[in-house]
């Protein structure tokens, strides 16, 4: 079965695709489009590894729709498929973590629909680069937080109603006195 | 624990009735003495020092286990029993609940600064506490510390201001505004230029972290001082009354704006503020602003 005949049988990923593809630095691989697989391969596979990881933003943004479309294929078409197999060996490359795929995580997905990770944004961060001749090289870096759910680690955002702290409560002062200024206005002008 | 500045117990022969006080039809002014003199009154000599334990609960996440501190009675404040804790949970605590540890007792709400005055449990609360009857409260102590501030600001900018005590208008968070009320400035509004003055003097106090330090009083102290408030705060040597707990400094208010002046008796300024954390876009800020411009131009 070709490749385009067993994607046409498969749902949309409910993430972000088609986006201009991210710039990613490939760090002593010659840089090619092989190179770039490279990377989001091991980021695929330590994701599946640890389930929840932090790394920088495009390259969770990137890494995102090939783990949801491995995790999808597992759900749709099962361990015994050929293609689902081949996708599986080639992108993860630790073996156990195949076995880990096929009883934990497709599992957990059999009853629910995608997606099946999320991603969150944390606040910059200024790492080092590298050292050259005493002289320190620092950057400021987007950072994401890339989880399969389900994961067994507290959630990232607690679900909790903030409905009362202060800037929701001036928000909606704010807002509501707006809108009664708009009504009486329209108000106004059907009159004149 | 804190080291107390050392100019405190060189305070205690102040004599109160000198000038300390000064009262008018409509105004109390009070001074960095005073509240010294007060301090040493209510928390006594730090000389003896007794051992409390103090307990720790955790408000935000259940799943912890109670910590229990050991404080020094009337000398430790809650913030240096949370920072047993946790530095982060210290900064970021906005007041406390405290349980006393009688049964009779009722639990009550503290300044972060306040000094521990018996064996307790106590309780954190930040600006996103989600439980709505004690929210409300924490918000309207958010109100009331950016009414000292601005106070504070106010007096140190213009010269010869004499400003009323808080105590004597109410400003409720809901109204969208909060108001000083100042007399001596001649009954003539400060114009543009002056309150940006005013706006770069505030960002200035955010920006050092100042401290508001409180002293909270029982009703015949209040009583014997003649003070019309259940505590006294100070900010950078500026004191005033106030009725309730306050934040525990200034690094806690994150956009501070005094927007406008009303000739009224005085002259009124009128602010709004929002928590460090809760900081919003410009768009929502401004909408925030200009709800209190228009609520306190109809005032």
């Amino acid at each position: 079965m070709t490749v385009q005949r067993v994607l046409s049988s498969l749902p949309r990923i409910p993430v972000t695709i088609g986006h201009v593809p991210q710039k990613l630095k490939t760090g002593g691989i010659e840089p090619s489009r092989r190179s770039r697989l490279e990377v989001l391969r091991k980021i695929v596979n330590r994701t599946v590894r640890e389930e929840r990881v932090e790394l920088q933003w495009n390259r969770a943004v990137e890494a995102r729709p090939y783990l949801e479309r491995l995790i999808q294929l597992g759900v749709e078409r099962g361990p015994l498929d050929d293609y689902t197999n081949e996708m599986m060996e080639w992108w993860l490359p630790e073996k156990d973590l195949i076995d880990k795929m096929n009883e934990v995580i497709v599992p957990r997905f059999a009853e629910r629909e995608g997606p099946f990770t999320s991603i969150y944004r944390l606040p910059k961060k200024r790492l080092q680069q590298f050292i050259q001749n005493k002289r320190e090289v620092w950057k400021r870096y987007d950072i994401a937080v890339l989880e399969i759910d389900g994961n067994p680690f507290p959630p990232v955002i607690y679900d909790c109603d903030k409905s009362n702290t202060l800037v929701n409560v001036l928000l909606r002062d704010a807002l509501t006195n707006q809108l009664q200024r708009l009504k009486l206005d329209s108000e106004e002008k059907k009159v004149k | 624990m804190r080291a107390r500045s050392s100019y405190r117990c060189l305070t205690t022969k102040v004599k109160v009735e000198d000038a300390n006080v000064i009262q008018g039809a409509s105004q109390q002014v009070f001074d960095s003495e005073l509240f010294d003199h007060l301090r040493n009154v209510v928390y006594g000599d730090e000389r003896t020092i007794d051992k409390i334990v103090v307990t720790l609960e955790n408000g935000t996440q259940g799943e912890e286990k109670n910590l229990e501190v050991l404080a020094n009675r009337n000398l430790s404040s809650h913030y240096d029993c949370l920072l047993h804790s946790s530095s982060l949970l210290a900064d970021n605590c906005a007041l406390v609940k405290v349980h006393p540890d009688s049964f009779s007792a009722k639990t009550y709400l503290r300044s972060v600064n306040a000094p521990v005055t018996g064996v307790c449990n106590i309780t954190p609360l930040t600006f996103e506490c989600t439980e709505s009857d004690l929210i409300e409260d924490i918000n309207q102590a958010f109100w009331r510390s950016c009414r000292v501030l601005a106070s504070a600001v106010v007096a140190r900018t213009f010269n010869d201001v004499r400003l009323r005590p808080l105590t004597s208008s109410t400003s409720h968070f809901s109204d969208g505004f909060f108001t000083v009320n100042a007399d001596g400035l001649s009954d003539v509004l400060p114009s543009r230029n002056e309150l940006s003055v005013l706006n770069s003097m505030a960002r200035r106090f955010l920006q050092l972290n100042v401290p508001f330090e409180c002293v909270n009083l029982s009703p015949s102290q209040a009583q014997e001082y003649n003070i019309n408030g259940d505590s006294l705060v100070r900010v950078d040597g500026f004191v005033t009354a106030v009725e309730g707990p306050v934040i525990r400094s200034t690094k806690l208010i994150g956009d501070f704006k005094i927007f406008d002046t009303k000739l009224r008796d005085g002259v009124t300024f009128a602010g709004v503020a929002l928590p460090r954390g809760q900081s919003t876009s410009n768009y929502a800020w401004n909408l925030i602003v200009q709800n209190g411009m228009r609520k306190f131009s109809h005032l």
